[in-house]
């Protein structure tokens, strides 16, 4: 029997039960279809890591409070901080010690007002504009922040590409002002969109940022490294680590009540979740397949009984135990074949529209899609297996038979 | 199992002129719950090819039962079965599928056509399954339908079809493979009278072009066409003569 005619009969077959045929390809299109959202979540956060990092620059060092176990137990003046004085200990290390600069940052709750539009800004970040000269920003228009607006404690601003979008629309923003928290700033400066956390970021100057927005005694909520070259990681963290061990008078034994990360402490977090994701997703993946494939059975078996006169009739005109058993094994496997290209549409389909509300960048890749589809034709054979043989073992004189 | 293999596996009776049907001393019973019924006691029965030989008998007489052996479709438990020479006895499932599939053409009382495929497909099937590729398979069926006079109702389906027409299509698909014998199981059951008489028609049509016929029914009409009558009563051959010596008696 060729293929053609065995995938033209399978379709027949399918087609005249189109509602029980789409109700049973359900459950495969779930199994496949939340696969599909799975990886796409998997690899939004792994790009948006990845933007993270390359937003830090790979010459970059964060300086987190708490230890890497500290865990916050809420209860006020008890979780570590970190000072400004950090700071400057840390960059007293100096070059030798592979430091580079260290930069304070304030990250105050804002809302960012132009008129009745507003955005709350998730990551506003005030710190010392010699930062941005080492961050990877580009400037779509305006200028950078500067030196003189530190010291002048001017209140001036630049917005992320997302950021003026919102407040003024595409393109436009530099030179107009915006309202912090009740404070008018100026924008001076919009960042090209880079497609990653600079994109919803603001800055403005670290001093305005303390006059202003967060109060004279909130802590810094971290402090960015710069360091000498990438190769100095190791160093400038041994540097970092001796000056905060000193300015927090930690004794020898004391555990840090400080984490350090660099871009590769940031790839190995991502890298411990995707492992997770991955067990996750294999056992979403395995139990619905194998809820779908019963399903699949379940119906098939169904078939076979509704069609044992015409099994009769086949077996009666010649058709061997194998050519029974192929035609139903084809009829499941494009069962689930139909299920696996609905799952990945409809996979691929909520993960776009999530990404184009949440904003991060989906994609989903040929690999994953070509698996998907391929486990799917798998669970077709191997659940359409034994309805198919009981097709082909059915005696014809009782399939002729009946009614 | 090739063509070949069958038609070397078995040379009949030693000695014996072969018959394309030889049946001698046929046993077969069923048990149905506690009750043993005999459905064929000891029948013995010779088809020469060519013939055309009405079997008939009231229901529960064990004619269906003989045409299910004649038709490879049932087993005997005692007694022995040749089929245009082969043994049909103790073979597998596959080997009676292939046997039926190149020697036997079957004609049903409810058409027995598959639903929602056309009447083209419907015909070919017997060679879909024989391996017969797509090209010679469609001219065979082709010329098998115009055969019955359905070369215009190629691409019909079954539903949209005439039981009369139906019934055609299916004896297009019994005589596509060429099959040395035509098993009719009351081909006209489901029937009215003018059609009745055009399949009959169609059926002495293809005997007198040399096609062997067994029509197994009940109904006298269909059976008057034939050139021999064998009734069946109880399991057994009640009689087995010639049409004309029917009519006289």
């Amino acid at each position: 029997m060729s293929a053609l005619s065995a995938l033209r009969m399978a379709w027949r077959s399918i087609a005249a039960n189109r509602m029980r045929s789409l109700l049973t390809m359900l459950g495969i299109v779930i199994g496949v279809g939340s696969v599909i959202l799975l990886v796409a979540a998997g690899n939004a956060t792994t790009s948006a890591v990845e933007g993270k990092l390359e937003g830090l620059g790979t010459n970059t060092l964060v300086v987190y409070p708490g230890g890497y176990y500290y865990f916050n137990t809420g209860v006020p003046g008890t979780e570590p901080q970190l000072s400004e004085g950090d700071a400057e200990a840390i960059a007293t290390a100096g070059r030798r010690g592979g430091i580079a600069g260290a930069y304070p940052v304030l990250s105050p709750q804002v809302v960012l007002q132009n008129g009745s539009r507003s955005d709350t800004v998730n990551e506003f970040t005030g710190v010392n504009p010699a930062y941005l000269r080492s961050a990877p920003v580009a400037l779509a228009a305006g200028r950078l922040l500067t030196g003189l607006d530190e010291r002048d404690r001017a209140r001036v601003m630049i917005l992320g590409s997302r950021v003026a979008e919102r407040l003024f629309g595409k393109g436009k923003g530099a030179g107009q002002s915006v309202v912090a928290n009740g404070v008018r700033f100026s924008v001076v400066g919009i960042l090209a969109p880079v497609g990653a956390e600079f994109d919803s970021t603001a800055f403005a100057p670290f001093s305005a940022v303390r006059d202003n927005l967060s109060g004279p005694w909130a802590p810094p909520s971290l402090i960015y490294v710069e360091i000498t070259h990438r190769s100095a990681a190791g160093l400038a963290k041994a540097s970092i680590e001796v000056a905060l061990r000193r300015s927090h008078q930690l004794r020898p034994g004391q555990e840090d009540d400080f984490s350090i990360e660099g871009p590769e402490g940031l790839v190995g977090t991502t890298n411990s979740i995707s492992a997770l994701l991955g067990i996750v997703l294999a056992g979403v993946a395995a139990t619905s397949l194998f809820v779908g494939g019963m399903g699949v059975m379940n119906i098939m078996l169904v078939t076979v009984i509704e069609r044992t006169r015409e099994i009769g009739i086949r077996k009666a005109i010649g058709a061997r135990r194998s050519q029974i058993v192929s035609q139903f094994l084809v009829e499941s496997v494009v069962l689930c074949l139909l299920g696996g290209l609905g799952g990945v549409v409809v996979g691929g389909g909520l993960a776009l529209v999530v990404g184009h509300f949440t904003g991060y960048a989906v994609s989903i890749g040929i690999l994953p899609v070509v698996v998907a589809i391929g486990v799917s034709a798998a669970v077709g054979l191997f659940f359409g297996f034994y309805p198919a043989n009981r097709a082909a073992a059915m005696p014809p004189i009782d399939a002729l038979r009946h009614e | 199992m090739s063509a070949a293999e069958i038609d070397a596996s078995g040379p009949g009776v030693p000695g014996a002129d072969p018959a394309l049907i030889q049946i001698e001393g046929a046993r077969r019973s069923y048990e149905l719950g506690d009750e043993v019924v005999h459905a064929l006691r000891d029948v013995t029965l010779r088809i020469e090819a060519g013939e055309h030989v009405a079997i008939m008998g009231p229901s529960g007489s064990g004619k269906s039962t003989l045409m299910n052996v004649i038709g490879c479709l049932d087993q005997l438990n005692e007694g022995r079965y040749l089929l245009d020479g082969i043994d049909v006895r103790d073979r597998a499932d596959d080997e009676l599928a292939e046997i039926r599939n190149r020697k036997i053409g079957f004609i049903f009382q409810q058409f027995n056509l598959i639903a929602r495929t056309s009447a083209l497909e419907n015909v070919e099937l017997p060679l879909v399954y024989a391996g017969v590729g797509r090209r010679e398979r469609r001219r065979r069926a082709h010329e098998a339908l115009d055969q019955v006079g359905l070369g215009d109702r190629t691409g019909h389906q079954p539903s949209e079809l005439s039981g009369g027409q139906q019934q055609r299509v299916a004896i297009a698909r019994a005589i596509v493979t060429d099959p040395a014998l035509l098993l009719a199981d009351e081909p006209t059951g489901a029937l009215d009278l003018a059609t009745t008489e055009a399949v009959m028609a169609l059926l002495d049509e293809l005997h007198e072009q040399g096609r062997t016929i067994v029509v197994i029914t009940h109904e006298e009409e269909v059976g008057a066409h034939a050139a021999r009558v064998v009734r069946v009563r109880d399991g057994l051959i009640d009689s087995d003569l010639p049409a004309w010596v029917e009519a006289t008696a």
